[in-house]
């Protein structure tokens, strides 16, 4: 399962609250595709979206989720073995 | 605005959708017609603001000689960046049988050895092309990191890759008919695409970017420092970017921070 669909799974209620605030009709206005059987929405120009991540993207968007609480959930899933998250100080004033 | 509003009405392809018309900028991007204004008066006071500079510069009061150090969007995951673990080494094979030819396999082999290559030149990454897993039927992974295999989209991406916190499942890079083509530089492409294997975000969704180009939730990333229109990692869109997708100083900056320098380079530093 992807992160997303992880994440959207912490949040009780979210789904149908993305539902009620349009989340079919926003959807049936982006590119979508179909890629070995799976569906995916095409974010950002060449990102290619699960279903669940669009809606992540969809409630962040619409306000309904917070960046904070994303954040956090995604925080409590595992990365991949062969990935590594580092801490990189960005220098003052850079950002 | 009136006057490139006018002219970009005139000279825009359009499309109908649902029985409206939306006009194409910038390769990929509809705008309606109330977009469209907004999008003329934005590249208006762009163009205005880049002229003015250019005169400032001219002066020598100019800003665009200004240092920065380094560039590029990060991925993070509670608050760290994401990056492949050290010492992987990211394999890949070219699925042989799922292009139309010979020809299309060949170009696309030879691209990725060329992107690989520069991004192996620009920080500590190790990329391997496992050639002899290219003739193995299907479009698995064969053990690789990644695979990367001709498939139809219907041109809604002309490539498309994925970041390292995706599932194992996803790490395909996907390239599209269109990708044959387009007017974008063809291994500029896939230097993209592997910027975001690498863990990069698009450098256009900064806040500084120009407001037109497209928008992505910025919850899981991290600047690494200034914004850089001529980013490897930035569309062409609002008048800036480019087609040729190079790897710039600030770009090379922001991913040494990420993976350090060249492993090469650190080799000859060890030998010395």
């Amino acid at each position: 399962m992807d992160q997303y669909a992880e994440i959207l799974a912490s949040f009780p209620g979210l789904k149908q609250q993305l539902e009620k605030a349009g989340f079919r009709s926003w959807l049936k206005r982006q590119r979508c595709t179909q890629v070995e059987g799976q569906s995916y929405v095409v974010l950002g120009g060449d990102r290619l979206a699960s279903e669940a991540e669009a809606m992540v993207a969809f409630g962040l968007e619409r306000g309904l989720v917070s960046p904070e609480d994303v954040q956090a959930a995604a925080a409590r899933q595992p990365l991949p073995p062969d990935v590594a998250a580092v801490n990189i100080d960005t220098p003052e004033g850079e950002q | 605005m009136a006057k490139l509003y006018s002219q970009l009405k005139a000279k825009l392809n359009t499309i109908q959708v649902e029985g409206k018309t939306l006009y194409v900028v910038e390769g990929d991007t509809l705008l309606d017609d109330d977009q469209l204004k907004i999008y003329a008066e934005v590249r208006e006071k762009e163009n205005e603001a880049r002229a003015a500079a250019k005169k400032a510069d001219a002066q020598g009061f100019g800003a665009s000689r200004l240092e920065v150090s380094h560039g590029l969007v990060a991925m993070t995951r509670d608050g760290e960046v994401v990056r492949w673990a050290p010492g992987t080494v990211l394999t890949y094979r070219v699925a042989r049988a799922s292009f139309p030819s010979e020809q299309h396999y060949k170009l696309v082999v030879e691209n990725l050895k060329l992107a690989t290559g520069e991004w192996e030149r620009t920080c500590g990454v190790n990329f391997e092309h496992k050639a002899a897993l290219d003739t193995k039927p299907g479009t698995d992974r064969a053990g690789c990191i990644f695979v990367a295999y001709y498939y139809d989209v219907g041109g809604t991406v002309i490539a498309s890759s994925f970041f390292p916190v995706d599932p194992p499942e996803r790490r395909h890079l996907l390239i599209d008919p269109s990708y044959f083509t387009t007017s974008f530089d063809k291994v500029g492409v896939l230097r993209h695409e592997l910027g975001h294997i690498l863990g990069f975000r698009h450098e256009h969704i900064r806040n500084d970017a120009p407001p037109v180009c497209p928008n992505e939730p910025l919850w899981d990333t991290q600047v690494l420092g200034a914004y850089d229109p001529k980013s490897v990692m930035h569309y062409f869109c609002g008048g800036v970017g480019s087609h040729d997708l190079k790897i710039t100083d600030l770009d090379r900056k922001g991913a040494r921070m990420v993976y350090g320098p060249p492993l090469g380079a650190a080799a000859l530093v060890d030998a010395v």
